[in-house]
């Protein structure tokens, strides 16, 4: 989420700080079809599926740093 | 234009990094996962601002799974997730992260997350640690959402 800190692994690392939202059975085309990885609305995880995870960038500087 | 030109890099990168590991479809030793509490707690706590966070429950990982550390009093509740919340279907190459012991994903749960999302990352964790492989931890996932063990997703709610 919002952490500096992540690590989200897969080579990905540090990515944006960002909420997520559980839209059950959302498709990454209800939001645009932004391709995966990009600092746009998407659907990251199982999409279509009850456990479907939409996640939202917000800007870096709302990035907080674990203390 | 300069998503463009970065996305398909980027997915590349996280693709490739995870069938890498995918590869060796063997878990890393147990503590490789775990934290030290104080270290965890402050990762926890960063996953969301301090008006939240400082009000939320905090849970650990342990041998045991996610266990209580702080009892929070505004209904979110804060924990760092690891690998083993990867995505259950989809992406399918993403699934092997539940392999990848140095990920880290803080994360609040809002009160509304906490009751019907929060759960079933749980049970993904507890079938992880207990060694089974990504598509057994998605049929352990499904059986359990058809039984009615975990909640059913019926509304939108936010991390």
């Amino acid at each position: 989420m919002w952490s500096a800190d992540q690590n989200l692994g897969g080579g990905v690392g540090h990515w944006h700080p960002h909420m997520m939202v559980f839209c059950p059975y959302y498709e990454n085309s209800m939001l645009g079809n932004n391709p995966f990885g990009a600092p746009l609305p998407q659907v990251t995880d199982d999409a279509g599926t009850p456990f479907a995870v939409v996640v939202i960038a917000v800007n870096e500087k709302l990035a907080i740093k674990a203390k | 234009m300069k998503i463009s030109i970065v996305t398909p890099m980027f997915l590349f990168v996280a693709l490739s990094g995870a069938q890498l590991r995918a590869q060796d479809h063997k878990y890393p030793p147990i503590g490789e996962y775990l934290m030290a509490a104080d270290a965890e707690t402050a990762l926890a706590k960063s996953a969301a601002p301090p008006n939240v966070s400082d009000h939320a429950t905090i849970k650990l990982l342990s041998l045991s799974g996610y266990q209580v550390a702080h009892e929070g009093t505004n209904g979110f509740v804060c924990m760092v997730m690891r690998g083993f919340a990867a995505p259950t279907y989809t992406p399918s190459q993403l699934r092997d992260l539940v392999y990848d012991s140095a990920l880290r994903a803080p994360i609040c749960f809002d009160p509304s997350a906490a009751r019907t999302v929060m759960p079933f990352y749980e049970l993904r964790t507890k079938l992880g640690m207990e060694g089974k492989a990504p598509e057994q931890i998605a049929a352990g996932v499904q059986a359990a959402y058809v039984k009615g063990e975990l909640p059913k997703r019926s509304e939108v709610s936010f991390a």
